[in-house]
């Protein structure tokens, strides 16, 4: 057995060490369980989002050869006062799930907390609503509740009891806060749910300490509880605001737009571009924007995110 | 081994002998959305009857709750049933302009379809000179009332727009809404009322010059035509002041037990008289819609079809589908069995067939119905309902903004100032469904 050989210092410098045989396996292993999933996500949402976004610049009626029209749908949307009646309604319908519904199930969530008995009966019956089919939900609501001759309301008005003198969901200023009404009645309880299992993750001893200093039930929640479930409660409020620029089932179930285009949303008016009036590039177009005020509500997440914030 | 052999031998004779025993081509045929008694219907009543009749052919049928969407794509794609069904000439414009389906010229030519389809009917399947769609059947808006409250307070059918308005008043003045109707789950439902104002306040030959560019749609007699429907609104009479929460079934309940007294609407409506007032014992019956001003003729129908059928360019078996359709359209045990059972989807708009056809069969309201139109058709008495003849960007913004009419954010004249704008631009892209010639 000879001396050791020595390599000179530097010599290996600039020059890529090969991998070795185990770690390339490795990765070649990792790529191959990824495979499955990259090309469904590749072939199933990629592809029809770049097509869609392609399509935002296109005449195309479905069914033609599309035409390359550049920014012309973005500028017919410009100066369509149907786009902005239904921007303005995705505003106010994320602005009432913003608040109604988080302040609701934060409150319950918090009362839950403290009921020892029944607490699984309660989250069962907040959260029902939340499997029932919207077409049942909203039917329910549309005739059993509203209507003006089967409904609870037509009883009321009868009796001369309607605090809305007629079906609210008929009436341009009340539509839409009628089909959000009926939607927060079926989402409230699911992040009821979702609140208050972040909650029960807070440790006893914080509050129990919070209990000793003397705080009461709203200096806890604002001093103890808010702020340790601060990153559940920021994640709902930025899906809320994705979700409801997306919102479309409530709505096409219970109006269709209507009255007079005053539930009209994003979504719908891309539903009846693309299938009623076959503007399909038109669609595309309205599309790409809700795309884009989502992507909006993704890059506040992840700024928050990057500035440190524990969300 | 030798066992082994045998079983081999005879499942080669069993693969090379089964096209012979499946020697029956299959047609396929995709159809819209039906319910479950509708299907029963179609397949007892056709498809069975037809399978059984041919040695050849075996139809397929499928019914799709979603079949535009479904059959746009599978067209696209080259594929798709042999038969083409859809729900109007408009939808089926761009499937022809684009080459999706096939010129029907030789098989109207071998079937004698040109002297079997009422002329009308085929001026409206045809385009650039070729046919392409039959219509499956044809509808137009007539006046159903209830006739055991019209004898009751010894109320007389109308006929024209005097006799209707004091019919009107009289039933509110009783606390009986005038007018059965709503828009509740279908807000299509909206057009059929305009559509009966334009053609019976405009009139056919008015309604002919504007779907042909000869006059626009803001003209003044389409604008009163709007300000009436909207005047008729505004009283309450459409719906009694719950157009908007009312769905059919509910203004079908409040018509059977007299607390409406008429609805303008169309023959598909035929269906929910007889099951509604057959729950409450009370009786129905039909007029054609009265003239609602000197520009309109009476008696006359506005014209239109609910769904057309056509074949599809890629068909795996064009001739099938042919032979489909001509039975369909030449059989009359079929045609007048499926209108028994679904009276109002199945009037298929041929010479051939008259009252006398329908024996005891149907309602003789429905049989009265089926002559008279296809007489007045036949005499030029038609009008252009909204689904059938306007071009779907129009149609929508008719459906949407009558809303905003009635609703007071929008005048009549606006109203029909963008019905206009958004015409000749739809004129202009060939986008118009083809207007028979009068």
């Amino acid at each position: 057995m000879g001396a050791p050989a020595t390599i000179p210092a530097g010599a290996t410098a600039g020059v890529p060490k090969p991998r070795p045989r185990r770690q390339r396996r490795s990765e070649l292993k990792g790529w191959l369980f990824l495979a499955p999933a990259l090309i469904l996500n590749v072939g199933v949402i990629l592809v029809p989002a770049l097509l869609t976004a392609g399509l935002a610049f296109t005449d195309w009626n479905g069914i033609s050869t599309p035409k390359l029209v550049g920014l012309k749908n973005f500028r017919d949307l410009a100066a369509d006062p149907v786009f902005w009646g239904a921007l303005w309604n995705n505003v106010k319908w994320t602005l009432i799930f913003l608040t109604v519904p988080i302040i609701m199930a934060l409150v319950v969530a918090s009362m839950l907390l403290t009921v020892r008995w029944g607490r699984n009966l309660f989250q069962t019956i907040y959260f029902i609503p939340m499997v029932v089919a919207t077409v049942i939900s909203a039917r329910v609501w549309q005739q059993m509740i509203f209507h003006p001759i089967s409904g609870v309301l037509g009883w009321l008005s009868q009796h001369g009891l309607n605090p809305f003198g007629g079906n609210p969901l008929t009436n341009p200023s009340t539509a839409l806060y009628s089909v959000a009404f009926v939607d927060n009645w079926h989402w409230w309880g699911f992040i009821a749910v979702i609140f208050f299992a972040a909650l029960r993750q807070i440790d006893p001893a914080l509050l129990e300490a919070a209990d000793m200093e003397g705080a009461g039930f709203w200096q806890r929640m604002r001093h103890v509880s808010l702020p340790l479930i601060r990153p559940t409660i920021v994640l709902m409020m930025i899906m809320t605001i994705i979700w409801s620029f997306l919102v479309f089932d409530f709505i096409y179930v219970i109006t269709q737009g209507g009255p007079g285009y005053s539930t009209e949303v994003l979504a719908t008016l891309t539903y009846k571009r693309a299938f009623e009036t076959f503007q399909a590039g038109q669609a595309s177009a309205i599309a790409l924007v809700m795309s884009a005020l989502g992507g909006v509500a993704i890059a506040a997440y992840v700024w928050l995110q990057s500035r440190g914030w524990d969300v | 081994m030798r066992k082994m052999g045998a079983l081999l031998l005879a499942l080669a004779l069993v693969i090379s002998w089964a096209p012979l025993a499946g020697a029956q081509e299959t047609v396929t045929w995709w159809y819209e959305n039906a319910t479950p008694d509708q299907e029963r219907i179609v397949r007892t009543n056709f498809v069975d009857r037809f399978n059984r009749s041919q040695s050849d052919y075996r139809l397929e049928i499928r019914f799709d709750p979603n079949l535009e969407n479904t059959l746009r794509t599978a067209l696209l794609a080259g594929t798709g049933p042999d038969i083409v069904m859809t729900h109007g000439i408009a939808y089926a414009l761009p499937y022809i302009q684009n080459g999706h389906l096939l010129p029907l010229d030789g098989y109207a030519e071998a079937y004698g379809w040109y002297d079997r389809f009422l002329p009308v009917m085929v001026q409206l399947g045809s385009y650039n000179g070729h046919l392409y769609l039959l219509p499956k059947s044809y509808e137009s808006m007539v006046l159903f009332y209830n006739k055991t409250l019209f004898d009751k307070h010894g109320w007389k059918p109308p006929t024209n727009r005097a006799e209707l308005e004091a019919l009107a008043e009289a039933m509110e003045a009783q606390g009986i809404i005038p007018f059965a109707t709503g828009n509740a789950g279908f807000r299509v439902a909206n057009e059929q009322p305009v559509s009966a104002f334009l053609n019976h306040y405009a009139g056919a030959e008015n309604m002919y010059k504007a779907l042909t560019g000869q006059l626009p749609w803001n003209a003044p007699v389409f604008v009163e035509a709007i300000e009436l429907l909207n005047e008729y609104y505004q009283k309450g009479w459409l719906g009694g002041g719950n157009y908007f929460s009312l769905t059919y079934e509910d203004y079908c309940t409040l018509l059977a037990t007299g607390r409406a007294g008429m609805t303008i609407n169309g023959t598909w409506a035929f269906q929910w008289m007889t099951d509604f007032f057959g729950q409450t014992g009370q009786e129905w019956d039909w007029v054609p819609i009265p003239a609602l001003s000197e520009h309109a003729g009476y008696p006359f129908y506005d014209l239109g079809i609910g769904a057309t059928l056509s074949i599809n360019k890629a068909a795996k078996n064009p001739d099938g589908a042919a032979v489909v359709l001509d039975v369909l359209s030449a059989d009359k045990e079929i045609i007048t069995d499926l209108n028994r059972d679904w009276p109002g989807d199945w009037i298929v708009p041929v010479h051939t067939l008259d009252a006398k056809d329908f024996g005891d069969k149907t309602d003789p309201r429905y049989a009265r119905y089926v002559e008279e139109v296809a007489d007045a058709v036949a005499a030029g008495n038609y009008g252009y309902t909204v689904w059938t003849f306007f071009p779907p960007r129009t149609e929508s913004y008719i459906i949407e903004g009558i809303e905003q009419v009635w609703l007071g954010q929008i005048t009549p004249q606006q109203f029909m100032d963008r019905v206009n704008q958004i015409f000749q631009e739809e004129l202009q892209a060939g986008a118009v469904p083809p207007t028979p010639a009068r």
